[in-house]
C-alpha cells in the first residue's frame, strides 16, 4: 500500500508534469486564465490518464512493439472522445468554455509520455496510481497558476472577488503573464524542493 | 505469456482489434449522449430566446437567407399577436466565430441580446457581453430602421471595446446582420 502512495506521491511532487517534468505546456497556458477553467482541464486530464494507463497497462503484452505508438494514441483519443461527448451532454456549461481544449488531451504529451515511460513497464494497479498521481499533479499546478492568473489579471480567485477589476493588469490572462506565472512557479517549486535536499 | 511480437499478421491483427474494440465504445457513448447533447444545446437556445425577448407564449422557427446566409429566427406571439422576432447570427470576430441571439420587437427595436459562444480574447473581446449591455455604449433599445450600427471609429456613435476594435466591429456587424434577417420576418 505504501508502495502504491509513494507512486501517487511521486506524480503530485517530485515529479509534477508541470513544473518539473514541464510536459503539457501548450494547455497549461491556455486554459489557465482562470482558476476554475485550470482546474477542470486538470481534472478531465487526470481522468483520461487514469483510464488510458490502465488499460495500457493490462493491453501492453497485445501491442507489438513497431506499432505501439498507434496502439496508444488510439486509445488515448478514445477515452477523450468519451469524456468530451459526456461533458457535452451532462456539463454543457463547462464545455463551453473548455470544449476546445478537451480534444488536445489526445496529443497531450503527458498522457503519451506517461504510457510510454510507466503504464507500459508496470502492473495495471501502480498504473492506475501513476495515472491519479500525475493527473494530481496537474490539477494542483493549473489551479495554482489559474489562481495566480485570475487575481493577478482581475483581482479574483474562483470569480469571488479580492479586490476591484480596476486594479487588475491585463496582460496576466494573456499567453504573456501565462509564461512569467510559470515561469516564477517552476522557480519556487526548485527552490522549495532544492532548500529540502539541503 | 509472452509479448505478441512484430510481425506483420501480429501487428495488423493487434491494430484491427484495437480500433474495433474502442471504435465500438466510442459509438456505445455516442449513442447514449445523443439525445442529452441535443437537448442541451435546445435548452441553451430556449433560454437564450426568453433572455431576450419580451414575454411571449408562442413561438414558431423558421430559416431565413439574406445575401446567401442563412439565420434561424424565432417569431414570437403574445395572445395570437406577432410581438418580436429572435435571430440567430453568426460573424467572424477577431479569433474566431461569435454567434449571437439578437431579439427585435415589432416596431424595429432591439430588445436585448445573448452572446451564444464566441473564441475572443480573454480580458478584452470576451467582455462585450458586458460592455454592449452597458448603458454608456449598449445597442439595446435601439431603433434600427434605415439605420447600420458603427464603432465610433468608422462614423457610428456606439464605443468600441478598449483595445478590441475588431470584436467590436464584428459584434455589431452581427447584430446590423441579425436586423436584415428581422425585416424579412416583418414582411410574410
Amino acid at each position: 500500500m505504501s508502495n502504491k502512495l509513494s507512486i501517487i506521491k511521486n506524480g503530485l511532487i517530485n515529479e509534477n508534469p508541470t513544473f518539473v517534468l514541464l510536459l503539457g505546456m501548450c494547455p497549461t497556458i491556455g486554459t489557465t486564465t482562470s482558476a476554475l477553467n485550470g482546474m477542470s482541464m486538470g481534472l478531465a486530464t487526470m481522468f483520461v490518464l487514469i483510464c488510458s494507463n490502465a488499460v495500457i497497462s493490462a493491453l501492453d503484452r497485445f501491442i507489438p512493439d513497431k506499432v505501439h505508438i498507434p496502439g496508444y494514441v488510439i486509445i488515448i483519443a478514445a477515452f477523450v472522445t468519451i469524456l468530451q461527448l459526456c461533458m457535452e451532454a451532462y456539463t454543457p456549461d463547462l464545455y463551453a468554455t473548455l470544449g476546445l481544449f478537451i480534444p488536445l488531451i489526445v496529443v497531450n504529451c503527458i498522457v503519451l509520455g506517461r504510457a510510454e515511460a510507466f503504464a507500459a513497464k508496470h502492473g495495471i494497479m501502480d498504473s492506475a496510481c501513476d495515472g491519479i498521481g500525475i493527473g494530481l499533479g496537474f490539477t494542483v499546478a493549473l489551479t495554482l497558476m489559474g489562481a495566480v492568473r485570475e487575481l493577478l489579471g482581475t483581482g479574483k480567485i474562483f470569480s469571488l472577488t479580492i479586490f476591484p477589476e480596476d486594479f487588475g493588469m491585463l496582460s496576466f490572462i494573456l499567453a504573456p503573464g501565462g509564461f512569467i506565472v510559470l515561469g516564477f512557479l517552476i522557480a519556487i517549486v526548485h527552490h522549495i524542493q532544492n532548500s529540502k535536499k539541503q | 505469456m509472452k509479448k505478441v511480437g512484430s510481425t506483420f499478421a501480429g501487428m495488423s491483427l493487434s491494430l484491427t482489434l484495437i480500433c474495433l474494440v474502442f471504435t465500438g465504445l466510442m459509438a456505445t457513448v455516442y449513442d447514449i449522449t445523443l439525445e442529452p447533447i441535443a437537448e442541451a444545446g435546445k435548452a441553451k437556445q430556449q433560454n437564450a430566446i426568453k433572455a431576450v425577448q419580451n414575454d411571449f407564449d408562442e413561438m414558431v422557427t423558421d430559416t431565413v437567407t439574406v445575401d446567401g446566409k442563412a439565420y434561424p429566427v424565432f417569431k414570437t406571439y403574445k395572445a395570437g399577436k406577432w410581438n418580436g422576432t429572435a435571430v440567430e447570427s453568426t460573424t467572424n470576430g477577431y479569433g474566431g466565430e461569435i454567434k449571437v441571439m439578437v431579439g427585435f420587437d415589432n416596431q424595429d427595436n432591439v430588445v436585448d441580446f445573448q452572446v451564444l459562444s464566441h473564441s475572443e480574447t480573454p480580458g478584452l473581446g470576451a467582455k462585450m457581453d458586458q460592455w454592449f449591455k452597458d448603458p454608456k455604449h449598449t445597442v439595446n433599445r435601439r431603433h434600427l430602421e434605415n439605420k447600420t450600427l458603427k464603432v465610433s471609429k468608422d462614423g457610428g456613435d456606439i464605443d468600441a471595446i478598449t483595445a478590441a476594435t475588431i470584436t467590436s466591429r464584428a459584434f455589431l456587424n452581427s447584430v446590423n446582420d441579425a436586423y436584415k434577417a428581422y425585416t424579412r420576418t416583418k414582411n410574410n
